[in-house]
């Protein structure tokens, strides 16, 4: 979805900026460098770890709740999520997961404005923009398999 | 059209049988790399900052201790696409 709409978007500004009539204002891609110069560049790195097992599963995510180290969690005791990633600092975690709902931006309660779900979905954000050269968002997530029927089924 | 939750395990229909029943292939759950029903951890990492190479460099960092650290994943057999 989120492809579909940034292509639109894409298509919008291309109208707007690609036109013979409207060269004054610039170019598609000068609109962009200025774009990026007032809110920064983005970058992403998506992919997936291919695992069937649901009893390792648990044990990957069990660990990072339970990451050797770290610091507390207020709304579960013992609950430690890790503090670093890639030489950044973490500013917040969020636990959209069942019985484990949490989000460190949100105290004093700490309960995730999102819905709760079964599948394992934890969303961190570290760094920042300006004294580490980039502001991450990292969103891990367990993905069970399904089937995609098509048409008519 | 609709995405349904598999309503069947795999080893009820067993694997693909190419060339038997086309409706058997349509409705047996397969797993390849392209479509995306396979079960994985999925991670989507997104960085923002002033400078493309800068960000280059520390999703690559972030995503080098995401494998090794986080989900260890030469010790539990992870595989990658």
């Amino acid at each position: 979805m989120r492809g579909s709409s940034a292509t639109q978007y894409l298509q919008e500004l291309y109208a707007r900026y690609a036109g013979p009539a409207l060269v004054a204002v610039g170019s598609c891609a000068d609109h962009i460098d200025y774009a990026n110069r007032s809110y920064g560049y983005f970058q992403t790195s998506n992919s997936y770890f291919i695992c069937a097992d649901p009893v390792k599963i648990d044990a990957i995510f069990d660990r990072l709740r339970h990451f050797p180290g770290d610091s507390f969690s207020p709304t579960h005791a013992g609950v430690t999520y890790p503090q670093t990633i890639g030489g950044l600092r973490v500013r917040s975690t969020r636990d959209l997961t069942t019985d484990f709902g949490y989000d460190s931006s949100n105290p004093p309660t700490f309960t995730p404005s999102l819905p709760l779900s079964g599948g394992h979905m934890i969303t961190f954000r570290a760094g920042d923009s300006i004294t580490d050269g980039a502001a991450i968002t990292l969103t891990i997530r367990w993905v069970q398999s399904f089937v995609f029927f098509p048409h008519g089924f | 059209m609709g995405t349904v939750v598999r309503l069947l395990p795999s080893w009820v229909l067993g694997p693909p049988r190419v060339g038997t029943s086309k409706l058997l292939n349509w409705l047996t759950p397969s797993y390849s790399s392209t479509s995306g029903t396979e079960p994985k951890i999925k991670y989507y990492l997104e960085g923002k900052g002033q400078d493309p190479h800068v960000i280059g460099k520390v999703l690559g960092k972030v995503v080098e201790e995401l494998r090794s650290s986080w989900m260890e994943a030469a010790d539990n057999g992870l595989e990658e696409p």
